[in-house]
């Protein structure tokens, strides 16, 4: 197991209180979690794709971190006015 | 062992550390306005090292290119996102943005004058 692989795990880990989050909160505590899982997932793939030394799949973790973004501002609006 | 691995690992520790104290924190705290607090440790730490350690493994080659526009992404839209987020919450709560009438907003500059 190299470091990327071991961090991906680690990270796999720490998405889970992120998951609980999005699970038990409120609404907003949920969009927090997923804020925050969306971020810990961009960087799980990034590290899967260094340790499996597949550079493709780098573009992966850009697509998801630019989804995050425009998701994250819908999210926020739906709350805030219509949800 | 060369100095570029240390190096990736040390970035590698910093990351993880960032995104442990991100779940640490949704773990301890039940408020919406403090859990905000703790994206910033992910988004700012976690998401700048990891993207770097990615940068010092491969170089700027394809990977690390687009490990820095990661990086770069995720540092910017942090702030963005909770400032949205923080708005969106407060509006649910108090049907508004502003302040409301029976709210006191702390003025620090005018108290020291």
């Amino acid at each position: 197991m190299n470091p990327w692989i071991l961090t991906a795990l680690i990270l796999l880990a720490c998405m889970v209180p992120c998951l609980m989050l999005c699970a038990r909160g409120d609404a907003m505590s949920r969009l927090v979690g997923l804020e925050a899982g969306s971020t810990m997932a961009v960087m799980v793939l990034l590290v899967l794709a260094e340790g499996y030394h597949r550079v493709p799949f780098v573009d992966l973790a850009l697509t998801l971190a630019l989804l995050t973004y425009g998701a994250g501002l819908v999210f926020a609006r739906f709350l805030e006015h219509w949800l | 062992m060369s100095a570029r691995d240390v190096a990736v690992f040390v970035l590698l520790g910093i990351g993880v550390l960032g995104f442990l104290v991100t779940a640490v924190g949704f773990l301890l705290v039940r408020d919406f306005y403090e859990q905000i607090h703790y994206l910033a440790p992910s988004s700012l730490i976690g998401a700048v090292a990891i993207p770097a350690a990615v940068v010092v493994h491969e170089g700027l080659s394809q990977a690390g290119a687009k490990a820095i526009l990661i990086g770069l992404l995720l540092f910017w839209a942090n702030p963005v996102l909770s400032h949205a987020t923080l708005r969106a919450g407060r509006i649910r709560r108090k049907r508004q943005w502003t302040p409301t009438a029976d709210e006191e907003i702390p003025r620090a500059m005018e108290s020291e004058k």
